[in-house]
């Protein structure tokens, strides 16, 4: 355990990108708690440069682009974590049923599975956001059910691997119980894939969520998010390119970081290297 | 306790797995025991049915694999009827197994320590974290490795093939089994590192009075381990005996065979190694009479239409030809 975490934290690049992550959190959730605006409140003049009074400027209707961002990171980012985490969660137990039962359970399983990976993951959340009501963050259950599939093919995968394996084998021959194995060896096994995968579908799950609001889908105005704050600031990109660049270099950041976070992860937690 | 006493008894055995290309009998009659303090090897080719009638005996066979007949008796209780939770409870503690290739047998990702541990502990719950790594470290250094604390806090891939052995053995005994089957424990192994497993065993047996039931393709191996000797091929024991007679009387061509072919030092290397002509069995349409007919020197045609039934030929020693008679004494 000691020789992973060390090997973890030789990772400066992974802790690196865990510390941005966590710094852009903090500003998300805290600023707008001691800024004396919000994101809704007209602050000022239209279209001010940025300045000590508002650091990124104004928008178009005078309201403070920093508060916005912040508060436009709370929403972006929680749904990003959140449909990603319960994608994880979702898919691990289905790929561990999966791959554990076999046969007939397997192959429905399976082929649901690929039933949902053809269905694009932009318009899953874009049904989830008009069937079960608009502006109510539905969509989230649509982006998460899209990052389901590839869980599920993963942890499978890992599954049949590891319990066809010759330990798995020879620690049933010892008198272990089969879901002692599974316990024991599969979940040990597959954590590192399954971590890397974890951000990866945060990761996308942020790019559908700041898609979404780039198209005005999901999360209605006033309410910012970077998708939304980036169309807003495209229409004055030549005379105001930072209202523009700003949000879309904090999207770029954050999946960036959440790509070296889970590259980290896998190669402090996989051992010999092995599991790619 | 009866220093001869039969330990494992298997008679009769045979497995069949269930493919797509048709049904495999893997073993089709296979019957040997296993003595108290003595150790039984199966010699046998690839595919001879050697580790599938030891897996048959633990439950450990895959799910398309069936032991259809026979009976395996250990200590008066016939192990094939039963159900995986009573098998559960018997490997391990009563019967142990070790493996061919001993790298992989260990999970990579857990310490030694931890596997060690855990085996004691799915056991007997009521054995202590602290307790279960005091009886682990004693078993490390009984299989002689010096520096036991160091192994344990060690991942396998820290350890060379010998030491993961060792490991494996140590965990096989950890529970206190009275009989070890060791399917081919040192086929993966250096031969030096071999000497050192196989001297480990053998201390094991004397010393311990452990049973072990052998399975191995290495006669070399045999002559060094084993009391008895079940030869198989086929799915079939065709000769079993003690080390001397299959060694110095072997009665069945395909033993004497197998014997040829193994190269020795006083061989000037001048002439080819005798091999046996012919391809293994055809497992899925096993021939009608001797399975070993087809590629037996002696072939007669009662052996391709025949099945032979088991000689006994005195002092247990036995053989399935139709050139031996009963009693001793060959047919020609």
């Amino acid at each position: 355990m000691k020789r992973k975490e060390q090997a973890f934290f030789h990772n400066l690049v992974a802790i690196t990108a865990l510390i941005i992550l966590v710094l852009i959190v903090l500003f998300c959730v805290l600023y707008p708690m001691f800024a004396d605006t919000t994101y809704w409140k007209i602050s000022g003049e239209r279209l001010q440069r940025p300045s000590l009074e508002h650091p990124l400027g104004t928008d178009n209707l005078g309201r403070d682009v920093m508060v916005r961002m912040a508060c436009g990171g709370r929403i972006t980012l929680s749904v990003a974590f959140c449909s990603g985490l319960v994608a994880a969660v979702t898919g691990t137990v289905i790929g561990i049923i999966s791959g554990y039962a076999g046969g007939g359970v397997d192959s429905v399983i399976m082929r649901l599975m690929d039933a949902i990976s053809s269905i694009p993951s932009l318009l899953l959340a874009i049904v989830f956001d008009y069937a079960l009501g608009m502006g109510k963050g539905y969509f989230l259950f649509g982006i998460a059910i899209a990052g389901i599939p590839p869980f599920v093919r993963l942890v499978r995968g890992g599954v049949l691997e590891i319990s066809g394996s010759a330990y798995a084998e020879a620690s049933r021959a010892l008198g272990a119980r089969s879901l002692h194995v599974i316990k024991e060896h599969v979940v040990r096994n597959i954590l590192p894939l399954a971590a890397i995968q974890t951000t990866t579908s945060m990761a996308d799950a942020l790019t559908i969520c700041t898609i979404l609001g780039y198209i005005s889908v999901g999360i209605n105005p006033p309410v910012p998010e970077w998708g939304a704050l980036f169309d807003t600031g495209k229409e004055m990109l030549r005379a105001f390119p930072h209202l523009s660049i700003v949000p879309a270099a904090a999207i770029i950041l954050c999946i960036i970081c959440l790509y070296l976070l889970g590259n980290g992860i896998r190669d402090s937690l996989s051992i010999r290297g092995g599991a790619a | 306790m009866n220093e001869h006493e039969i330990l494992l008894e298997v008679r009769g055995l045979k497995v069949s797995f269930h493919t797509p290309r048709g049904i495999v009998q893997a073993v089709g009659d296979a019957s040997f025991q296993v003595r108290r303090g003595e150790v039984t090897g199966i010699v046998g080719e690839s595919g001879s049915g050697k580790s599938v009638s030891a897996y048959a005996i633990l439950g450990l066979l895959a799910g398309n694999g069936k032991a259809e007949a026979g009976s395996a008796v250990f200590r008066g209780r016939d192990l094939l009827p039963l159900g995986e939770k009573e098998l559960r409870r018997i490997r391990g503690s009563e019967i142990s197994m070790i493996f061919q290739d001993p790298m992989t047998a260990l999970d990579p990702a857990f310490t030694i320590g931890k596997f060690l541990t855990e085996v004691l502990r799915s056991h007997d719950r009521t054995v202590s974290r602290r307790e279960a790594w005091r009886r682990s470290i004693q078993m490390l250094t009984a299989m002689g490795i010096r520096t036991p604390e160091d192994v344990m806090r060690c991942y396998p891939e820290a350890l060379s093939g010998g030491m993961c052995q060792r490991v494996m053995i140590a965990a096989a005994l950890l529970c206190g089994p009275q009989l070890l089957i060791a399917d081919e424990p040192t086929t993966a192994l250096d031969v030096t590192i071999q000497e050192e497993i196989l001297s480990l065993l053998l201390q094991l047996k004397e010393k311990q009075g452990m049973s072990i039931l052998f399975i191995t393709h290495d006669f070399g191996v045999v002559a060094r381990l084993c009391d008895r000797v079940a030869v198989m091929y086929g799915g079939y024991i065709m000769e079993s005996g003690s080390v001397e007679q299959i060694f110095h009387s072997a009665v069945h061509p395909y033993t004497q065979a197998l014997l040829r072919a193994v190269p020795r030092l006083e061989d000037d290397g001048d002439e080819p190694m005798e091999a046996l002509a012919g391809d293994p069995v055809d497992l899925i349409h096993p021939p009608q009479g001797c399975v070993f007919a087809p590629r037996c020197p002696q072939c007669s045609e009662e052996c391709l239409l025949k099945r032979p039934l088991t000689a006994d030929l005195g002092d247990g020693h036995t053989a399935a030809c139709h050139f031996v008679r009963e009693g001793g004494g060959i047919h020609v």
